[in-house]
């Protein structure tokens, strides 16, 4: 089995683009999850104001 | 002992991380307020963190250390089951299929479901074979976890009894875990999936980068060391003395029906904010699903080409000795990764990995634990919905109650020649029932609960798959070399792809037999009109 054999050939290329796309992914993931934590926070939070107010008219 | 490079500054590193993400545990806590919180999150993350927490749950040191085993021992042949793993996300997150459905139907957990399709007998038998599976699944997490700290971290020893320190650590860890999984909640596990995501992503990449620049390993030599040793036979998954078409078929299988149904992976599915994100998630997630498997599989390789050139390991590692105790394969990887890289990267890669245990850790406890309150304790106690107080309480008395079982089973049990082989087993008690059900259930309108009883009972066949090595070298022993060798053609993919034929008939069989009496049946669509 050569370094140009039809399979390491393949896994080359499988690891390079499964590779190249996970560590962009994670690129965009990072900074657009820190403000998801932040809005997840937030709604929590307004969640819990309204189910604190009581009902308007009682 | 092994040398490795790790050094106080290491345990310093770990120390402070691991009370970091505990103090953010409790912090994050703040935010919990009902059941709702505490299980999905509150339905409230949006695309990114959806498909940060979707990786970061998969992104475990278990997930790293049967990865590393099996590239150790089968080489490139492994890496079909990541290719399998990122194409399966991206076709259900491009189609919907089944997923968004799931999502549209607003579930707290998998096995709700069966009761709105069918009926509460099926959710609980539902319920209950999932749970079984999922923490004999989980069953060897805390002992794969501490067999990785000992060896990396340089406690490990050659030809020396290391089961005290092993279960030490074990126990420690079931309970770091334990603590962090009751204080948290759902919350918790999103936002440390989130930071695992980050660390171990650096982490992960940093050791692949040390394996290709280092003079003994580097992608050549890894390619001839193994083209050495097994031939075709390391590249080509269905080459006979590599993994063969039967356990490549039953892994496509395994991987589709695990993304739609298995708990901690399925369970991000319903706690997006709405189906376009589940999809989202799903579709972009996939290379995390690739990369999870496909890196440390590389590690795994690279500590193979690592052995091979090392005197003393070399023989610790040969055919021979990995033959008589199959479990051994996992203390490569660890120790490669304590030689190869430098003290304080170390301790940083070793503190992501422990976070990214207790993270697993959390997760499934949560989503078994879930699965036991919401799906067997609630429809027994004859509700649709526990109080949120009552919710939470069982939940975390179940966490425990699975915690106990854990520390039992890891210090009991030895571990397998392959881990991922006694994980697809034990998925497949629920995977094939589970998985026919909930397809037949929304795809076809003859479907019914006699079906779904029938094949997720026959799920159960697949706990034959544990004791498939036992008995063939009891009959081995006793009856004479033909007859063995077809005891021995009955193995684990056949028993695994078996019990997935024989849960479609019974659910075919059984709702043709046994028609529900209602003509309009409460399909997705209905139930979540209603």
């Amino acid at each position: 089995m050569s370094p140009d054999s039809p399979w390491v050939i393949f896994w080359k290329v499988v690891l390079t683009v499964g590779l190249t796309s996970f560590f962009l992914l994670v690129v965009v993931v990072i900074p657009f999850g820190a403000r998801d934590i932040m809005r997840l926070f937030k709604k929590l939070d307004a969640a819990r104001k309204q189910e604190e107010e009581p009902p308007v008219g009682s | 002992m092994f040398d490795t490079n790790f050094t106080c500054l290491d345990w310093v590193i770990v120390v402070v991380y691991l009370i970091g993400t505990g103090c953010l545990g409790i912090y994050v806590n703040r935010h919990v307020h009902n059941a709702s919180d505490y299980l999905v999150g509150g339905r409230g993350s949006g695309t990114a963190l959806s498909i940060a927490s979707f990786i970061g749950t998969g992104l475990g040191l278990v997930t790293l250390m049967y990865a590393a085993m099996d590239g150790f021992t089968h080489g490139f042949s492994f890496l079909f089951i990541p290719v399998l793993g990122m194409i399966v996300p991206m076709v259900l997150g491009a189609t919907g299929f089944v997923i968004r459905r799931l999502r549209q139907m607003h579930l707290t957990t998998i096995p709700e479901y069966y009761q709105r399709r069918f009926n509460r007998r099926v959710r609980v038998t539902a319920g209950i074979i999932c749970a079984l599976a999922g923490i004999l699944n989980m069953g060897l997490f805390p002992k794969m976890g501490a067999t990785f700290i000992t060896f990396v971290t340089g406690m490990g020893s050659v030809g020396e009894d290391d089961d005290v320190t092993v279960n030490v650590i074990t126990t420690l860890l079931i309970l770091l875990a334990l603590a962090y999984t009751v204080v948290g909640g759902m919350v918790a596990v999103i936002v440390t999936d989130y930071i695992q995501l980050v660390v171990l992503s650096l982490g992960l990449g940093l050791g692949l980068w040390m394996c290709f620049i280092n003079p003994v390993l580097g992608w050549d030599n890894m390619v001839h060391t193994f083209a050495a040793a097994k031939g075709e036979a390391a590249f080509n998954p269905v080459h006979p003395q590599s993994y063969g078409w039967i356990f490549v078929i039953w892994m496509m299988v395994q991987i589709f029906t695990a993304a739609m149904c298995w708990a901690p992976e399925a369970t991000r599915a319903l706690t997006t904010r709405d189906e376009r994100t589940t999809k989202l998630t799903f579709f972009f997630g996939s290379p995390g699903f690739f990369a999870r498997m496909a890196i440390p599989a590389l590690w795994g390789i690279a500590a193979f080409c690592f052995m091979q050139n090392h005197g003393q390991l070399s023989e610790y590692f040969s055919p021979q000795a990995l033959q008589q105790h199959g479990g051994r394969a996992a203390e490569a990887m660890p120790l490669l990764m304590g030689n190869l890289l430098p003290t304080g990267l170390l301790g940083l890669l070793v503190a992501g990995l422990m976070a990214a245990l207790m993270s697993t850790h959390d997760s499934y406890f949560l989503a078994w634990a879930s699965v036991i309150s919401q799906d067997i304790v609630a429809p027994l106690k004859g509700v649709d919905r526990l109080s949120d107080r009552q919710s939470i309480l069982y939940t975390r008395v179940s966490v425990v109650a699975i915690a106990v079982f854990l520390l039992t089973w890891g210090i009991w049990y030895e571990l397998p020649e392959s881990v991922w082989t006694y994980m697809a087993v034990t998925g497949t008690i629920y995977l094939s029932g589970s998985s026919v059900a909930l397809i037949g259930g929304m795809y076809w309108r003859r479907a019914s609960s006699t079906g779904a009883l029938w094949c997720m009972l026959g799920g159960l066949l697949a706990i034959s798959g544990l004791f498939v090595k036992p008995v063939q070298s009891l009959l081995a022993g006793i009856l004479n070399e033909e007859i063995a060798d077809i005891a021995r053609w009955f193995n684990e993919p056949i028993c695994g792809l078996g019990v997935y034929a024989v849960c479609f008939c019974l659910f075919v069989t059984g709702s043709l037999l046994y028609p529900d009496k209602s003509e309009t049946l409460p399909g997705a669509e209905k139930s979540h009109e209603s």
